[in-house]
C-alpha cells in the first residue's frame, strides 16, 4: 500500500482525473452540437400561407442542402429561401423558372399583369394565395436567396417528417386555426 | 463550414472596384488580380468577426452573390441602406444598358428610394461597373461577407 501522502488541494482525485476529462467531453459534445445544430437541413415554419401542404403552426420541413442557390429547382418546387425583404426565411413553392413568363394575379385594387422572370431569379407563390405575401407583392426572388428544395414535411416534431412522394400533403384546418 | 463561418480569401477578378481594388495600370492597361480578406456576416456563425456585433453600413466594400448569377459572387461598396434615396445622375454605358435589358433586369430610371431589406451597391470605377445603377437595389441577404482587407500582393496591405 502506498505511503500516504498529506492532503494537497490541487492533487485531489477529482481535479487531477475527474476534471480535465469532464471538460473535454463537455466541450467537444458543445461543439458537437453546435455543429449539428448549423448543419441540419430542418427549417420551422409558421403562418398559413402554405396550406394545406404545411400547417399553420408547428410546421417543419426538411431540405435538400444540396439544391442550394436554386440547383436542380423545377416548377412545383417548394422551396426554403432566405427572404428578399427582410431578416429570416420563407418556404414557397417555385412557380416559373428564369425566362417564363408568369401571370401576375390580380389582387384588390391591382390589375392580372404578365411579368418575364429575369435570369438568376425564379417566381414564388404560397399555395395558400389569398394568404400569402410572395412574388406578387416582392418581385422575382433571387436564386442565391434559395437555402434548399423540401424533401419531406411535417408537424411539430422531426419524427412527424413524411417525404412528398406519393402523399396528398393535406393537413387538417379547423376553424380559428388563422390566427 | 469555414468560409461562411469565419473568415475567407478569395480573389478579385474585374475592374470594377479600381483603384481602390484590383487597381488598373493606366500605362500598360493591365490590373492585378488582388486577394482579398472576407469576413462573413451571417449573425449566427459561431466565429465570425462580424457576429452580432456588426451592422452594414454605407460604404463598406462587401462580397455578395450575383442576383443574375447565384453561383457567381461580385465585389462592390455599399452606397445605400433600406429607405435611403438614391439620387442618380450620369448615363449609364450602353454596354451595360444592354447587358441589363439581355438579363431581364433594369429598367432603373430617376430617383429610387431603397426598399426594406434590400441595398444598393455601386462599383468604385463607375465607367466599367456593371452595379445597382444598371439592375436596381439588391436584397440584403444575398450579401455574405464584408471585406477587411487585401492580403495578396504585399504591396497591396
Amino acid at each position: 500500500m502506498p505511503p500516504r501522502l498529506p492532503h494537497l488541494p490541487k492533487a485531489s482525485p477529482f481535479r487531477q482525473f475527474l476534471l480535465p476529462r469532464s471538460l473535454k467531453i463537455y466541450t467537444s459534445s458543445a461543439l458537437l452540437a453546435l455543429a449539428v445544430y448549423h448543419t441540419t437541413p430542418i427549417y420551422p415554419t409558421t403562418g398559413p400561407s402554405m396550406l394545406p401542404f404545411l400547417p399553420v403552426h408547428n410546421g417543419i420541413v426538411l431540405y435538400n442542402p444540396l439544391t442550394k442557390r436554386g440547383r436542380n429547382v423545377r416548377v412545383g418546387d417548394v422551396v426554403v429561401a432566405k427572404s428578399p425583404y427582410q431578416g429570416g426565411g420563407i418556404v414557397k413553392r417555385v412557380v416559373g423558372l428564369p425566362g417564363d413568363v408568369v401571370c401576375v394575379d390580380g389582387d384588390a385594387g391591382r390589375e392580372r399583369r404578365y411579368a418575364k422572370v429575369p435570369a438568376g431569379h425564379v417566381w414564388v407563390a404560397g399555395d395558400n394565395v389569398p394568404w400569402s405575401v410572395d412574388s406578387r407583392h416582392y418581385g422575382p426572388l433571387a436564386m442565391g436567396l434559395i437555402i434548399g428544395k423540401v424533401v419531406a414535411v411535417g408537424e411539430d416534431y422531426w419524427w412527424n417528417l413524411r417525404g412528398l412522394e406519393g402523399s396528398d400533403g393535406m393537413v387538417r384546418v379547423e376553424e380559428g386555426d388563422v390566427d | 463550414t469555414i468560409s461562411t463561418h469565419i473568415l475567407t480569401i478569395d480573389r478579385l477578378t474585374g475592374p470594377s472596384m479600381s483603384p481602390a481594388l484590383n487597381p488598373t495600370n493606366r500605362l500598360t492597361h493591365t490590373s492585378s488580380s488582388d486577394y482579398l480578406l472576407i469576413s462573413p456576416l451571417r449573425f449566427h456563425a459561431p466565429f465570425s468577426f462580424s457576429r452580432c456585433i456588426y451592422t452594414l453600413a454605407r460604404g463598406d466594400v462587401v462580397s455578395f452573390r450575383k442576383p443574375q448569377n447565384p453561383e457567381e459572387r461580385g465585389v462592390k461598396r455599399v452606397i445605400g441602406l433600406p429607405g435611403d434615396r438614391i439620387i442618380r445622375r450620369g448615363e449609364r454605358s450602353e454596354f451595360n444598358k444592354r447587358h441589363a435589358r439581355n438579363l431581364g433586369l433594369g429598367k432603373v430610371d430617376g430617383d429610387v428610394v431603397v426598399p426594406a431589406g434590400r441595398v444598393w451597391l455601386e462599383g468604385d470605377n463607375w465607367r466599367e461597373s456593371f452595379d445597382s445603377n444598371d439592375v436596381g437595389s439588391v436584397p440584403i441577404q444575398l450579401v455574405e461577407g464584408r471585406v477587411l482587407g487585401v492580403v495578396w500582393p504585399p504591396g497591396r496591405w
